[in-house]
């Protein structure tokens, strides 16, 4: 019995950080950015953007693992959306938006009409 | 292959989907004369529970009735007799007001009082709009969107850059100020960048012509020593681009300011788009200052010129030996650029009407003195910022506006019409299909460019109503040089800084709305702008001062459009949905939706109108009783 016990003392806790733990690794640490479609720069090169409720401007691109294309998202030019994904450096030479950030879009929600 | 710049596009029907007050619930219509309106019940999808109202107002001329969120009837008194009420709706956000059937947020009138005569969509009704011509064709906006149309898919993978590594080597400087081309017409050659996007290509390139400010540079593929013909252009249309453009330079500085006499440079700090410096021309450039016209066959539909922001930086060689770097085509996204001042024109435009040529050269350059004094001028202070491609297609299109008198007097001889502005180019399209696009940029996310061709034709249409009221030459070269980059921040800080007059982008879409839907001589569209004779926006050289010529969107013949098969039926007057319909596209960004709802009775003096109920609070409603 005192066995049983120390093994479950030891076992538990164990289980507990290894919960967790796993749950960590499992979710993904994405950013949601709400905000709606822009062009920027002159014709022919004018070029799409996300610009942020907070006036911010991303470079967009798309996640390897999403089931969706950059033209479902421009589709969408004139909605409010929401954007869920990884936020870092636009690509060092942004010449047609300007943008310093760019988003790598895993997910999106279309927020118009709320 | 290049279509004739006079025909006008059409949209096939299934664009014309709409959406009636009445069947957006039960699908029956209701009786529309009673006066106890037997108004619709509330939206589908919607669940407010605000308390319909009533409201009152008195008709005053010229002024539009705001119809306030949650007014469901509205009842007019005062001298309207035989008048015509019209709706106008308004978005001044930046995000579409849906009226799909499940999340109607629009508005339009359901009933009205007896003493109107409705315009009443009916199942007998050839289409949800006011006019009787069929639209059955894809659009044709060939001659409307000579500066190209928005990306395919495939080109944004292109424009995706991942950082690279980079080796250490030693930065050099780069000076070409004593290296500057010998220029002899005939003979000097240059290897240019061609082509657009991820066709961009080298070639050898002749120069042609030169006039003081410009070098006109043929590619051999382009040039006939023969008659112009097949694509092929000769020494006389490129003597004769030479002259027009030097005729213009001046003209366009004296409106906008110059362009930039600096270039992008880099060293070994320089790591983004803000972290370049600034350097005069000449450094990188070994054709100094002068514009460069590069002749070619744009390997892009529907692109008869342009000009790309990239050849105000190093090309890829030029910055790895100045930053000590190993970039390449993949990372750096400048590589092709040309250093130094360059347009591109298509060569077979120029064989096929050179007219038109001439309106694209004058847009053209506007992009590139909006680059210099938007962007360069204020990257010191500001960092790098660029405004929005609705902004540089109003301001160019404008441009043309006001070079429009110049060039129909001067080149007349040449060919050079009404039919070679944005009268012709736009204004069809505008009262055809402004409701499917606001003034914003609206890429088209299939290869027919369809949205993006309807959104140059608002944005231009927006342009010349403001510039036509807010004071012309003075309120656009404010804009040019101010460092506001939002569009609509840009204009209402000009219109304050030059009028004095505070305005919101509410008002201005409220005016502009007015300005469309009712035509009256010296106001609006057919406020003309005199030509000044002295002071800072008159060309003492050139004799010109910029003057804006009235138009009537209800009668484009009489100002100059010719009429064609494809645009006759758009020169009298915008598209109207009857009192009952909308567009299910919903009123776009910016935009702006018009309603012919009826005319009153002679005599009445009191008249009521009822709504839908809980339409947008982003939705600005006026009824307009002229």
């Amino acid at each position: 019995m005192k066995k049983t016990h120390r093994t479950a003392v030891v076992s538990v806790p164990f289980m507990i950080a290894a919960f967790f733990c796993l749950c960590g690794m499992a979710s993904r640490s994405l950013t949601e950015i709400s905000g709606h479609i822009e062009y920027y720069g002159n014709a022919p090169f004018a070029t799409a953007a996300f610009k942020a409720d907070d006036g911010t401007v991303y470079d967009m691109a798309i996640s390897e693992d999403a089931d969706f294309t950059l033209n479902d998202i421009l589709a969408l030019q004139g909605h409010h959306l929401r954007l869920d994904g990884t936020v870092s450096d636009a690509d060092s030479f942004s010449l047609l938006t300007g943008a310093s950030k760019k988003i790598s879009i895993h997910a999106y929600q279309d927020r118009s009409g709320r | 292959m290049k279509r004739k710049v006079c025909s006008v596009i059409s949209i096939i029907a299934v664009l014309f989907a709409f959406f009636s007050c009445e069947n957006i619930e039960s699908g029956s219509a209701s009786s529309l004369s009673s006066d106890s309106a037997t108004s619709t019940s509330s939206i589908s999808g919607s669940s407010s529970s605000t308390t319909s109202t009533t409201a009152s107002a008195c008709y005053t001329s010229g002024t539009p009735i705001e119809v306030a969120t949650n007014t469901v009837t509205l009842t007019v008194t005062g001298d309207l007799g035989g008048k015509t009420i019209y709706l106008a709706k308004t978005n001044p956000t930046s995000t579409v007001i849906t009226s799909t059937s499940s999340n109607f947020q629009s508005r339009c009138v359901s009933s009205a009082s007896s003493n109107i005569t409705l315009n009443t969509y009916s199942s007998s009704s050839k289409r949800a709009v006011l006019r009787d011509d069929e639209i059955s064709q894809t659009p044709d906006e060939s001659a409307y969107n000579h500066c190209g149309l928005a990306f395919a898919d495939e080109d944004y993978s292109a424009l995706t850059f991942t950082s690279s590594s980079r080796s250490a080597s030693s930065a050099s400087t780069i000076d070409r100020s004593e290296s500057q081309l010998t220029l002899e017409t005939g003979t000097t050659t240059k290897t240019m960048w061609t082509g657009i996007n991820s066709s961009y290509t080298q070639e050898e390139a002749t120069l042609r012509a030169t006039g003081t400010y410009c070098n006109v540079w043929v590619v051999s593929d382009s040039w006939t020593s023969g008659e112009a013909s097949d694509g092929k252009i000769n020494a006389q249309i490129a003597a004769k681009m030479a002259a027009f453009f030097d005729d213009i330079y001046e003209l366009e500085q004296t409106l906008y300011g110059a362009e930039s006499d600096q270039i992008f440079y880099a060293d070994s700090s320089t790591k983004g788009m803000s972290s370049f410096k600034l350097e005069d021309m000449e450094k990188l450039s070994v054709t100094g200052t002068k514009v460069n016209l590069v002749v070619s066959d744009i390997p892009m539909d529907n692109v008869y010129g342009y000009f790309s922001s990239k050849d105000y930086y190093p090309d890829l060689d030029d910055f790895n030996t100045m930053t000590g770097s190993s970039y390449t085509t993949s990372n750096y996204s400048m590589y092709s650029s040309n250093e130094g001042k360059y347009l591109y024109i298509d060569a077979p435009a120029c064989v096929e009407e050179l007219a038109n040529v001439m309106t694209i050269i004058t847009h053209e350059f506007q992009h590139l003195i909006t680059f210099g004094r938007k962007t360069i001028n204020h990257f010191e202070d500001a960092g790098y910022k660029t405004p929005g491609s609705a902004y540089y297609e109003m301001m160019a299109m404008v441009g043309e506006d006001f070079m429009k008198e110049y060039n129909e007097t001067y080149y007349a001889s040449d060919g050079f019409t009404t039919d070679n502005t944005p009268f012709t180019w736009r204004l069809p399209t505008f009262n055809a299909y402004y409701y499917l696009s606001g003034a914003e940029y609206r890429g088209s996310s299939d290869s027919s460019g369809t949205y993006t061709t309807c959104s140059y034709a608002t944005n231009y249409a927006f342009g010349a109503w403001l510039a036509r009221t807010y004071g012309g030459a003075a309120f656009i070269n404010h804009i040019v040089n101010s460092s506001v980059i939002d569009y609509f921040s840009a204009i209402c800080d000009s219109i304050l800084a030059t009028t004095g007059d505070s305005v919101t982008t509410e008002t201005l879409l409220r005016d502009f709305a007015y300005a469309v839907t009712i035509s009256k001589e010296g106001e609006g569209f057919r406020h003309e702008i005199e030509e000044q004779t002295s002071g800072d926006f008159y060309n003492t050289s050139k004799d010109y001062g910029f003057p804006l010529s009235a138009v009537d969107l209800y009668n484009l013949e009489n100002y100059g459009v010719t009429a064609t098969d494809s645009n006759q039926d758009y020169l009298n007057g915008p598209t109207f949905f009857y009192s009952n319909t909308v567009s299910s596209g919903g009123v776009r960004p910016y935009g702006i939706e018009l309603n012919k709802i009826g005319t009153i009775a002679d005599g009445e003096t009191t008249i009521s109108l009822t709504f839908n109920e809980n339409p947008s609070s982003s939705l600005k409603t006026y009824v307009i009783i002229e």
